[in-house]
This record gives C-alpha cells, sequence and structure tokens, in this order.
C-alpha cells in the first residue's frame, strides 16, 4: 500500500533522512522506533509532504506522490490520517466542528459531517466532550480528538507521529488504548513512538532508525529477541531491565492497574521517554 | 539670480539673493546646486527699478527746490513788468505828450517868444526824457524776465523729463497704495512744468512783440541826449539856426515814429501771464509742499532688498490677499497700464468664472494673523494627514499584512529549492516575503500620501515611498513578533488536505489580529 525507496532529507547540512526503504501493507501496523533525531518524524511527514522530501519515491496506492500536482496531494492527503504529536487542534473551533472540519471543507453536508464526526468522537471517547474547546481539555483528550479528525476523513492509512510523546504517564494509556483497538480492527497504521509495549503488542512489525536510515525491521518480539543493530541491541537491554520475569523472557505484557476511570501506568523517565514497567 | 527666461544671446532673471545694490563686479558665473561657482555664463546687467525710482524722485526734489529758488526772482520781475504793462497807456500818454511838446517847440521858432520857446523846450525834453526813461526801463525788465524765465523753462523741462520716466518706472514697480500717491504728485509736476513752459514761451513772444518798439525807444532815448547835448537851451537851438531846426525836426521825427510804435504795441495780452509768474494768478503751485510730499513719497518706499523683492514673488503663491489660499494659483506679472478689471474680466471670461482674481502689489505683502494661522492649520492638517498614513499603514501592517508575511515567511522556510543556480535564486527572490512586504508598504504609503493630501515638509511622495518600503520590510522582518500564525493548526489544515487559500480562510486569518481582512474573511467563513 505505501512503498518508500531510498528516500532522503537534510535541513541544511543536517541529514534527517539518508536513503530509507520502507513498505507498509494494508491492514498493517508498523512501529517505527528509534532514538531521539533519527528522522522517524521526518519519515512519516515525508509520506504525505508535509515536509518536502528532498529525493527518493513515495509510491502510496501505485501512486507517486514526491511528484504529485498541488490538487492530487491534497486528494492524496484527504486518504492519509496524520495524528501529531501535539494533537494540533484549531483552538477557536469546537472539538464538534475540528472533527468535522475535515469533511465540511470538503464539500460534505455540515449535519452529516457532524454525524460522522460525533460517530468517531464516540469511538475515541470523547463524544460527551463534543461542544467543547480544546483549551479545555486534557493532553490526552486533546489527543483523542485529533485522532477522531484523522479517522473522519475515512483514510485509508494513519500516519501517528509520536502521539504519546507530550503526555504525562497517566494519560498515555489513554492513546494507546485507542491506538490497540485501530489495530485490532486492521487498520492500516504507520507509528512513530517510543512505546516499547505497544510496539510488542500491537505492531505487527517493527522498524528501527538510526542516522536517517533504516537498520533493522521485522517482527518486534523477533527484533527486541535477536537485534542486529546497535539501536535494537538497546532496546533489548531496556526490555531486560524490566523486573517482571514475564517482561524479561520476551513476552511482555502490562498489567494496567484501573483508578479513577483511568488506565494508570507505574514507570520510570528513561532518556526523558517514558517506559513501562508494571508496578 | 534665478533665470525667468533665456535665448541663445541673453538670459533675463530675478535676484533671489542678495542686492543689486550689492553687484560690484558685471561678471556672472552658473552656480550648481550646491551654490558652487561653476563656468562664467556671461556680462551681466543689472537694473533696478526700485533704485531707478529713488533716484528719479531724488532728482525732482532737488529740481524742486531749485525751481523754487529761481521762483521768487521771477515773480519780482514778473511783477515789475506786469506794473509797467498795466502803465503801458500811461507811457504812452506820456509819449504823446512829449511829441505835442515837440511840435509846440517848433512852432515857437518862427516866432519872437523867445521865453515861451524856451520854456516848452525844457518841458518837451524832461517830457521826451521821462518817457524814454520810462519805455527802457520796460525793456530791460521785460529782457531780464525773459531770460529769468528761461532758466525756470530749464529746471521745469528737466523736471518733465524725470516726471514721465517717474510715471513709468512707479507703473512697472507697482507700489501699491503708495502709487497713488506718487502718480498725484507726478500730474501735479506735470502741469507745473506745461504752466512754466507756457509761461516761457508767452514771455518769450512777448518779448518778441516788444522788441521793435522798444527798440525805437532806445533809439528815440539815443537821439534825446544827443539833442540834449548839442542843444542846451533855446537860445542855442535859435542860435544853430537851420541846423538846430533840422535837429529838432529829426527828433520830431524820430519821436513821431517811436510813438506810433509804441501805441501799436498792445502789450496788456501778457498781464494773465505776469500775474500768473508774479504769483498772483490761480493755480499757483505750492512748490515747497510738493517737494515735501516727493520726499515723503521716496521716504515710504519700501527699502526691499532685491531678494526679499525675489521671495516677496514667492510669497505670492501661499498669501494671496493676505490669505492662504488652497488650489493652484498662476501669478500674472503686469506693469499698471493694464486695468484691474480688464485682467478680471478676461480670466474670468477664459475661466468661465472658475478662477477667483485677487489683485496685490508686489513688495506690500503683510501676511496677516488670520492668513498666518490658517496657513499653519493648512500645514498642520497635511501633516496630520500625513501621519494618519503612517499610522494606518502601521495598523494595517500590525493587524492584517503581518498575518500574511508570516505564512509566506512559514513557506519560504519550507520551499525545496529545486533547478540551477539561477532558477533558485528566481525562486527565492519572487517568492520572497521582504519583496511582498516591501511592495505593499510602498503602494500603500503612495496611494494613502496621494489620496490624503497629506503633506510634510522634506518628505514627498517619493519620501512616503521609501518610508512604505522601510515599513514594509521591517514588518517582514519581525512579523511572527506582531502577529505569529500557529504553525500546529497550518499543518493540521494541511494534513487535513486543504489547499492554502481555505487554510488563510479558516485557520489564519480568524485567528490573527481583528483587522480590515478578518472582516472582509467572515462572510466567507465556512467554519464560524
Amino acid at each position: 500500500m505505501l512503498t518508500v525507496r531510498n528516500l532522503k532529507k537534510a535541513y541544511g547540512s543536517r541529514v534527517a533522512l539518508n536513503g530509507v526503504d520502507l513498505e507498509v501493507h494494508r491492514g498493517e501496523t508498523v512501529a517505527i522506533m528509534g532514538p531521539s533525531g533519527c528522522g522517524k518524524s521526518t519519515l512519516v511527514r515525508c509520506l504525505n509532504r508535509l515536509t518536502e522530501p528532498d529525493a527518493g519515491s513515495i509510491l502510496f496506492a501505485g501512486k507517486e506522490v514526491t511528484t504529485m500536482g498541488a490538487n492530487e496531494l491534497l486528494e492524496t492527503r484527504c486518504r492519509i490520517g496524520f495524528v501529531f504529536q501535539q494533537s494540533n487542534l484549531i483552538k477557536r473551533l469546537s472539538v464538534l466542528d475540528n472533527v468535522a472540519m475535515g469533511q465540511i471543507l470538503n464539500g460534505m453536508d455540515r449535519k452529516e459531517a457532524e454525524q460522522l464526526a460525533l460517530g468517531e468522537l464516540a469511538r475515541v471517547g470523547m463524544a460527551d466532550r463534543a461542544g467543547d474547546y480544546p483549551e479545555n481539555l486534557s493532553g490526552g483528550q486533546r489527543q483523542r480528538v485529533g485522532i477522531a479528525r484523522a479517522l473522519a476523513l475515512k483514510p485509508e492509512i494513519m500516519l501517528w507521529d509520536e502521539p504519546t510523546a507530550s503526555l504525562d504517564p497517566i494519560l498515555v494509556g489513554e492513546v494507546i488504548e485507542v491506538l490497540e483497538n485501530l489495530a485490532q480492527i486492521g487498520t492500516t497504521m504507520l507509528v512513530v513512538t517510543h512505546e516499547l509495549y505497544f510496539a510488542l503488542r500491537a505492531a505487527q512489525r517493527v522498524v528501527l532508525m538510526d542516522h536517517g536510515q533504516v537498520v533493522e525491521q521485522g517482527h518486534p518480539q523477533a527484533v527486541f529477541a535477536n537485534p542486529v543493530s546497535e539501536v535494537g541491541r538497546k532496546y533489548r537491554d531496556l526490555l531486560e531491565r524490566w523486573r517482571e520475569p514475564a517482561l524479561t523472557d520476551g513476552d511482555p505484557t502490562y498489567r494496567p492497574q484501573r483508578g479513577a476511570g483511568r488506565r494508570v501506568y507505574q514507570g520510570e523517565i528513561i532518556s526523558g521517554k517514558v517506559h513501562i514497567r508494571t508496578g | 539670480m534665478q533665470i525667468n527666461s533665456a535665448d541663445s544671446r541673453q538670459a533675463q532673471g530675478i535676484i533671489i539673493r542678495g542686492d543689486s545694490r550689492d553687484v560690484a563686479r558685471s561678471e556672472s558665473y552658473l552656480l550648481n546646486g550646491d551654490g558652487k561657482i561653476q563656468r562664467f555664463a556671461g556680462m551681466a546687467q543689472v537694473r533696478s527699478r526700485r533704485d531707478e525710482l529713488m533716484h528719479m524722485l531724488d532728482e525732482s526734489e532737488q529740481l524742486l527746490t531749485q525751481l523754487n529758488q529761481i521762483s521768487p526772482e521771477a515773480a519780482s520781475l514778473a511783477s515789475n513788468a506786469l506794473e509797467q504793462v498795466l502803465g503801458y497807456s500811461r507811457l504812452i500818454a506820456k509819449a504823446r505828450q512829449s511829441q505835442e511838446e515837440m511840435e509846440a517847440v517848433r512852432a515857437t521858432l518862427g516866432t519872437d517868444n523867445p521865453m515861451q520857446g524856451s520854456a516848452r523846450l525844457d518841458a518837451a525834453v524832461r517830457k521826451i526824457d521821462s518817457a524814454s526813461a520810462e519805455m527802457a526801463r520796460l525793456g530791460s525788465d521785460i529782457e531780464r524776465l525773459r531770460t529769468s524765465v528761461e532758466g525756470l523753462g530749464e529746471v521745469a523741462a528737466q523736471l518733465n523729463g524725470f516726471n514721465n520716466r517717474l510715471s513709468s518706472v512707479a507703473q512697472f514697480l507697482s507700489l501699491g497704495d503708495g502709487i497713488e500717491s506718487l502718480l498725484s504728485a507726478t500730474r501735479t509736476l506735470g502741469a507745473l512744468s506745461e504752466g512754466i513752459a507756457a509761461q516761457k514761451q508767452a514771455v518769450a513772444s512777448f518779448a518778441e512783440q516788444m522788441r521793435e518798439p522798444l527798440a525805437a525807444v532806445e533809439y528815440w532815448r539815443e537821439k534825446v541826449l544827443r539833442f540834449q547835448s548839442e542843444v542846451t537851451d533855446y537860445d542855442q537851438l535859435l542860435a544853430l539856426g537851420g541846423a538846430g531846426r533840422e535837429r529838432l525836426d529829426d527828433l520830431i521825427m524820430v519821436t513821431d515814429r517811436t510813438v506810433a510804435l509804441v501805441a501799436e504795441a498792445d502789450p496788456t495780452g501778457i498781464s494773465g501771464t505776469l500775474e500768473g509768474l508774479a504769483g498772483n494768478g490761480e493755480g499757483k503751485v505750492n512748490l515747497p509742499g510738493l517737494s515735501a510730499q516727493i520726499g515723503d513719497i521716496r521716504a515710504s518706499l519700501p527699502n526691499l532688498r532685491d531678494e526679499e523683492i525675489g521671495r516677496s514673488v514667492a510669497v505670492i503663491e501661499q498669501y494671496v490677499g493676505d490669505q492662504a489660499y488652497a488650489g493652484e494659483k498662476v501669478q500674472l506679472l503686469t506693469d499698471q497700464t493694464l486695468t484691474v478689471s480688464a485682467i478680471k474680466n478676461t480670466i474670468r471670461r477664459e475661466s468661465e468664472d472658475q478662477v477667483d482674481v485677487v489683485v496685490l502689489p508686489i513688495g506690500a505683502i503683510q501676511p496677516n494673523l488670520r492668513g498666518e494661522v490658517f496657513r499653519v492649520l493648512g500645514e498642520v492638517r497635511t501633516t496630520i494627514a500625513a501621519l494618519s498614513v503612517f499610522v494606518l499603514g502601521i495598523l494595517a501592517f500590525l493587524l492584517d499584512h503581518a498575518l500574511i508575511l508570516s505564512v509566506l515567511k512559514r513557506q519560504a522556510r519550507q520551499r525545496v529549492m529545486r533547478g540551477s543556480k539561477w532558477q533558485r535564486m528566481t525562486t527565492r527572490l519572487a517568492g520572497s516575503p521582504y519583496l511582498f512586504g516591501g511592495s505593499i508598504g510602498l503602494i500603500w504609503f503612495v496611494l494613502a500620501f496621494l489620496a490624503s493630501g497629506a503633506d510634510i515638509p522634506v518628505v514627498g511622495v517619493w519620501g512616503a515611498a521609501g518610508l512604505g518600503l522601510l515599513t514594509g520590510c521591517f514588518f517582514t522582518a519581525t512579523c511572527e513578533k506582531f502577529n505569529p500564525v500557529n504553525e500546529d493548526e497550518i499543518v493540521a489544515g494541511e494534513a487535513l488536505g486543504q489547499p492554502f487559500e481555505t487554510i488563510m480562510r479558516e485557520i489564519v486569518i480568524p485567528a490573527g489580529r481583528p483587522g480590515l481582512m478578518q472582516w472582509l474573511n467572515r462572510r466567507r467563513l465556512v467554519m464560524k
């Protein structure tokens, strides 16, 4: 469904992507992982040309994205859902309008678009906040609205750019749950994440990146069990540090604690990122 | 000098710096824009009508003084002559009596009455002597009068010459209210010199008329004196016999001819002229008064330097009739051979009564308080308009264009340059937000300046253009500080597949500062 070949991007003298090759199949959930600054976000933003790549090829549903004209690119973007790290909601619009906005501006009847938006909000558990404004929502709620907005486009593929990166540990679970649900129903997704447990549980394939290149990819458990790359080894070491035996033998599971209507995770901060360990 | 007209041979202009009295050398040079001397331009011929006028007024005053000094003598002579002219009939009578006495003496020569003859001869000789002496005095007086009047006439002729030029220069200079006083004086001077010329003519004519009788009287008097020297008494006359009779007959003949000539002359026609000269007639000119008037006029002449006159010509551009007039002004410089009404009628006819005509003299411009206030208010108005333009321009940039510039800067940052070096440079330049900002600033400021009639000294339309350009570039450089765009919202719009126009309309402009653009955008907004 999505094929990337030799994709390159540089910001001045700093190379962000240095010949990335990647494939995503329909219904597949692919997790892209790697250390900060390795080019994950650049890669995912290049896929719908929110960031213009310098070179390479991106085939989406058989069409070359990098050479598309403006109108065709806009149509393609409508077929690709994008969830941002910061949710990127329009502050002056209500939750409902934020979600319905894409379809309304694309010409759908307003009522029909709002019905659709309400459905997507219900899917992420935010239907009761449809009339609120983003500033009145928590980070996790805003992120769920952002997910609903992307889903409202009925995309063929969902791109996630570190959707939990800016959330505190308590809120991460809200987003992860939505991600897992989408994965379970076969939504094609490419997820840039630092969440190991998500990769292990929900992704069919994990792609490890370092210095703008794909250094290793495969089934998550296989990759993390026998890593061939330095990045892979670091992730393996991280997994081994988990205390619970079940987690150290390559079969990690998480057992969320429920409290005040939310899933609660305990963990520690390593290199600025939250990694889950059971409490 | 500021050159007003020029051809291949000469140029004419007005002095705008300095004064004609300061001109010591006649070489002239061209000046460049900084006032530095450039190449030799030619020989200058300076003509100051004002100085000419002052010189002529001085000369006229001197001539009047001279005239005033001569006049009493002429008046005295005229008075004497008049007295004699009025007594001319008595002179004729006296001459006739002496004639009769001489006839009586001749009649006694044939009789034996020597006593009677002697008495008659004595009486006849006395009467002839008296009459001829009076007649000779009249001749002398007429001659002296003629000489004096000729002197008056010469002064009057000079005065008349000055007066004509004075009138011409005064009209050219256009002295305002002073011109009436000066023209009045010149009219009086003209009448005076004409009167003196007429008197001179009359006196000369009279002298010519009396020349033959007076010559005869002179001859008659010589005859009488010779007769008296040769014939001392009646006895000697008798002793001379025939020779004595001949001498008596000769004297009687000369007496008859002289009396006839004197009687023919009618000097009474000159009496009116003599009365005028003597100061007894009508229309007598008050020479000291006229002289004082000329002095006053000279003192009241505006003692302006040529540069001040040159400036006053420019000042008329601002002040017309002591008021500051808005709109275009056309300045017509004329001499006073053209009447004001004729000029007004012509201009009104040609302009279809769309032009106000105000007549005022050069050099008599004294802007009043009202005019000054209007001028200052006008300057304040234009300055306020200019400042308003600037403030509105700033607001337009702050409220509207800063937002657009922020978006353009974002796009410029994200734009990927492909192609050759020149293509990349062209693309970068064409898409530069500074080009857009500078152009908008320039157009906005210039249009607003022109539309509002704004004006600040030194800052003209080019200044406004430069200011607009700089303002536009400044706001382009700092637009994100004044009106930043929400990068996340724009990217969200792009991710939703929305075109640039829709993103601007639905996301960027509504999120910006309230302004004209936002107000206009509200009607087109879908996501309200």
